[in-house]
């Protein structure tokens, strides 16, 4: 779990950074923002797919005998 | 290399340098031919290169517009013989409310552009996009002189309507409290369905620096590759919006949490 929580949190700064150089704002603050918003969303995005699976997984394992 | 040899002789019988005489005479003959013909091809296609590039050349400098501005009256527009040409569209002349951003709207006008008087006569008219400001009277001394309080008081609300309307008819939309800038390419599309309209809404642009960055936005994107812009659709514009939101609400969030001393 607290393995996939760094992967996750790793892929949002890599976006964030990405996104922060597409972006150029001129504040720190707008970097931190998006830096620290791309994170919130990935953490987000990979809770649903996570969810999804979990729900994906359950109903196959429900169809075995 | 039989083949090789084969068409060594058959280029010497061909070629101008060799003699036509006795019984190869027809055959020489009908080299020559084919030796000018391909001659001439040769100088066809050369031609035709050189007028493709030509071509290219005198379309790359076509294709950039001088970005100039103009104090006009509401029945001096649309400009004739231009390019392109917009307009700054504002809904309202200045109120309490909304003068401090319709100034910074003016003065960003005026130090984006230059007069198109300006524009060395060389330029043709053809090569100029032209953003103009509607006012009533632009012969004034302080139209001249760039005034941005007399140039809002003068504005000429019937011709930003009017534009609206038409750019409406060409499903742009104008939800917001502006001001717009509303640009047609070619400028004789006006009022066609169907025809590219150019619009950048300043409606959340409510500091020197966004409205700056709209500005640049129409200079730089719209003026120089007005096919970046079609349908509304721009990553220049998502990237100018996303900055300008992490900018504001960045700083905002930041001072909050320096004020509850976390």
């Amino acid at each position: 779990m607290l393995k996939n929580a760094s992967i996750v949190g790793f892929i949002g700064i890599i976006l964030g950074v990405g996104l922060v150089w597409w972006v150029r704002p001129d504040t720190s603050g707008g970097t931190a923002l998006l830096l620290v918003g791309s994170m919130i969303t990935t953490a987000a995005i990979a809770q649903i797919v996570r969810v999804i699976l979990g729900l994906f997984s359950q109903k196959t394992g429900s169809r075995q005998p | 290399m039989r083949s090789l040899l084969g068409a060594l002789l058959f280029c010497f019988w061909c070629s101008p340098a060799s003699a036509c005489s006795g019984w190869f005479d027809p055959l020489c003959e009908l080299g020559r031919s084919l030796d000018k013909g391909a001659h001439d091809a040769g100088h066809a296609i050369e031609k035709g290169a050189q007028d493709t590039g030509k071509a290219v050349e005198k379309a790359a400098g076509e294709g950039i517009l001088r970005p100039v501005r103009q104090f006009l009256r509401a029945d001096q527009i649309p400009p004739e013989g231009v390019g392109a040409y917009g307009i700054v569209a504002l809904k309202s002349r200045p109120t309490s409310a909304n003068k401090t951003k319709l100034m910074m709207v003016c003065e960003s006008y005026v130090a984006h552009f230059d007069r198109d008087e300006l524009i060395p006569d060389t330029v043709p008219l053809s090569d100029r996009m032209t953003t103009v400001w509607p006012v009533d009277n632009p012969e004034h001394e302080k139209a001249k002189s760039d005034d941005c309080s007399f140039v809002l008081e003068h504005y000429v609300l019937d011709a930003a309507n009017v534009a609206m309307a038409d750019a409406e008819k060409q499903k742009a939309s104008f939800p917001g409290e502006g001001p717009f800038l509303i640009g047609w390419s070619p400028a004789a599309s006006r009022g066609q369905t169907d025809k590219l309209v150019l619009v950048v809404d300043m409606s959340r642009s409510n500091n020197q620096a966004m409205i700056d960055h709209d500005f640049d936005f129409w200079k730089e994107k719209i003026v120089h590759d007005p096919s970046l812009w079609r349908d509304g659709f721009s990553l220049e514009a998502i990237r100018a919006s996303v900055k300008d939101f992490a900018d504001k609400y960045g700083s905002e969030i930041v001072e909050h949490i320096k004020m509850a001393g976390l």
